[in-house]
């Protein structure tokens, strides 16, 4: 009864130009322009690994009480200390073979690094600058810093990660794609027509989730070829890949349908949406790579995002994902909890008016 | 006559304020049923709940026989809603349109396609059936709105204002349409702010005000409650008569 209504509901969505190009266009376009920017910085963490770093500390240094913190923070994450005479920080590398050389001041620190070690350097870096900022703070003897080492070969570079990382923000924000189609229907009473054919509550809901996630995921498909083709993106295990990222597409376009129920204007769900999404992506590794970020790892674990990033460049990298399972149940959670809210609220909506 | 479509004390309350009050109507199998009256009396509201988009606070509407509320699903496919908005999508080709909408009431196949083209020839868009419904004129939309509301054969067909902006020319074709579908055996209700379409088509008129009706008739019925010489009042006097002249839009 409803095949034709989610035919020509896909029909619609697939034929808007804007649906297209942000669908296909958009992710294509901004993963490249990421991937360049952002490949000094995937490429300096390429060949991380353990390494010896030095340092030395001036007598009357403030820093004095925190430095045997440091040391164990360093040997957590395969960063070994060793201490030398003040002022001999090219020599100690040169000589000792550092990675790397950190400088006490009184008040301060200043970190020496090579062209020779560039990874143990933005490793150093980042240790001392996470470390410096959490001790300004008074957290110096709670910090908990992680700097992750992927035994992945070869290691994700720029390109996979942004590459994939859009395919995943783009259909989180699946129900943009039916922004069209909704305010259609809404400037034209069309629901009114559908609920005079008899048409349960499911069954509309239905005729926008199917066409909505078909249209979304048959674009990201498109897009990630050309991914794949134009800029090399690889995604690892193809049809384990496809599964995540349909799943997060199903549970976005129900999330969005959802707020759409909720709200009654096209308009609104889209900001609390993409509001959302943008958050989400943002502590999930959309913008920052979750791999140099510092957030806690259990407020990244929240976001259904990350379960979905992690899993797709660990796939893509590894061959293989701890997350895997997450990113695929944690979808499923949401898109049925949110199917029920969605056809709930409009079926109330249908009994009161 | 037999009757298709009676409302039983229909009622609805919005803010305390009665909209539509204790309404009785009885529509007999083959009448054109007009609907009259000042914005605000409650005809939309009577249509809405007529067409199950509205629960009544009280009464009952009886659709060929049973309550339409409890029987929904065995009486929606014997009602046709042409709604005064264009229902219709505009990214959507004329034919999709209709498959559409007349695919909702478990039509498929090869009777769809001949459904498809007989209310697309109906309504005269057979020629331009693969043009985009947003590529139409004004009254070519409209003919499409009516297209996807009778593609699926109904009993009952709900006019909501059809003509509303558009030429004459459409205007006459529709009402033309109107009648063909009342010759052919539909029953037809409907509403409009265009006197003469009402006196050209209906076979009986209702004027309603206040959420009530206050007289039912012919065109000549009514008009004899105005004036004993009915040839020189126009139904439009009745209606200024019987509702006064006071705007209601305020």
């Amino acid at each position: 009864m409803i095949g034709y209504l989610i035919k020509n509901n896909f029909k619609i969505m697939f034929r808007s130009g804007v649906n297209l190009l942000i669908y296909i266009i958009g992710p294509v376009i901004i993963s490249a322009v990421l991937a360049s920017a952002f490949s000094a910085l995937f490429e300096s963490y390429e060949a991380a690994g353990d390494f010896k770093a030095g340092y030395s500390i001036e007598e009357d240094s403030e820093l004095i009480p925190y430095v045997d913190i440091l040391k164990e923070i360093g040997e957590e994450n395969g960063v070994y200390f060793t201490e030398y005479e003040p002022g001999t920080a090219e020599e100690s590398i040169r000589d000792h073979d550092l990675g790397g050389f950190v400088e006490f001041g009184r008040d301060s620190y200043t970190v020496y690094k090579t062209d020779d070690a560039k990874t143990e350097g933005t490793v150093l870096n980042y240790i001392m600058s996470t470390f410096f900022t959490a001790m300004i703070s008074g957290n110096a003897d709670e910090i908990d810093i992680h700097v992750e080492h992927p035994d992945h070969a070869p290691a994700i570079d720029s390109t996979d990660y942004y590459g994939i990382i859009y395919i995943v923000y783009f259909g989180w924000l699946a129900i943009v794609c039916a922004a069209g189609l909704l305010s259609n229907e809404l400037k034209h009473r069309i629901p009114e027509r559908l609920n005079i054919s008899g048409l349960s509550s499911f069954q509309i809901y239905l005729s926008r989730l199917v066409p909505l996630v078909s249209a979304v995921a048959l674009s990201l498909g498109i897009a990630a070829v050309f991914n794949s083709l134009l800029l090399g993106v690889h995604w690892g295990n193809i049809l384990l890949s496809s599964l995540i990222v349909l799943a997060l597409i199903i549970a976005a376009s129900a999330f969005g349908l959802m707020l759409y129920e909720f709200t009654g204007s096209m308009v609104a769900a889209i900001f609390i949406a993409f509001a959302l999404i943008w958050a989400m992506g943002f502590i999930g590794g959309t913008f920052e790579s979750y791999i140099m970020s510092s957030l806690p790892e259990s407020l990244k674990n929240l976001m259904p995002l990350y379960h979905s990033n992690r899993a797709l460049v660990e796939l893509s990298s590894m061959g293989k994902s701890d997350y895997v399972v997450s990113a695929l149940a944690y979808p499923g959670v949401i898109a049925a909890v949110c199917s029920v809210f969605a056809v709930g609220t409009a079926e109330i909506k249908r009994r009161v008016r | 006559m037999e009757t298709i479509l009676k409302t039983v004390d229909l009622t609805k309350k919005y803010d305390n304020r009665t909209v539509v009050d204790n309404l009785n109507l009885e529509i007999g199998k083959g009448e054109v049923f007009g609907l009259l009256g000042p914005n605000g009396a409650g005809k939309s509201t009577t249509m809405n709940m007529i067409c199950n988009l509205i629960k009544p606070d009280f009464g009952t509407v009886e659709f060929m026989g049973k309550d339409f509320r409890k029987n929904k699903k065995e009486l929606s496919g014997k009602l046709g809603y042409i709604p005064q908005h264009l229902a219709i999508h505009g990214n959507l080709k004329a034919w999709e349109n209709v498959e559409l909408f007349t695919s909702l009431y478990g039509i498929k196949g090869a009777e769809l396609k001949e459904r498809i083209n007989e209310s697309l020839e109906y309504v005269g868009l057979s020629e331009r059936k693969n043009d985009y419904a947003k590529t139409f004129s004004g009254g070519m939309k409209r003919r499409l709105n009516i297209a996807c509301a009778i593609g699926h054969h109904p009993d009952l067909l709900i006019f909501d204002e059809p003509t509303v902006g558009i030429d004459p020319q459409s205007r006459n074709f529709i009402l033309e349409k109107i009648r063909e579908s009342n010759k052919s055996g539909a029953t037809v209700i409907y509403t409009s702010h265009y006197m003469e379409e009402v006196e050209a088509i209906c076979t009986r008129i209702a004027i309603m005000d206040n959420g009530k009706i206050i007289a039912s008739g012919t065109s000549e019925e009514l008009k004899k409650l105005v004036s004993d010489d009915t040839n020189s009042i126009t139904l439009e006097e009745v209606f200024l008569t019987l509702t006064g002249k006071k705007l209601r839009d305020m």
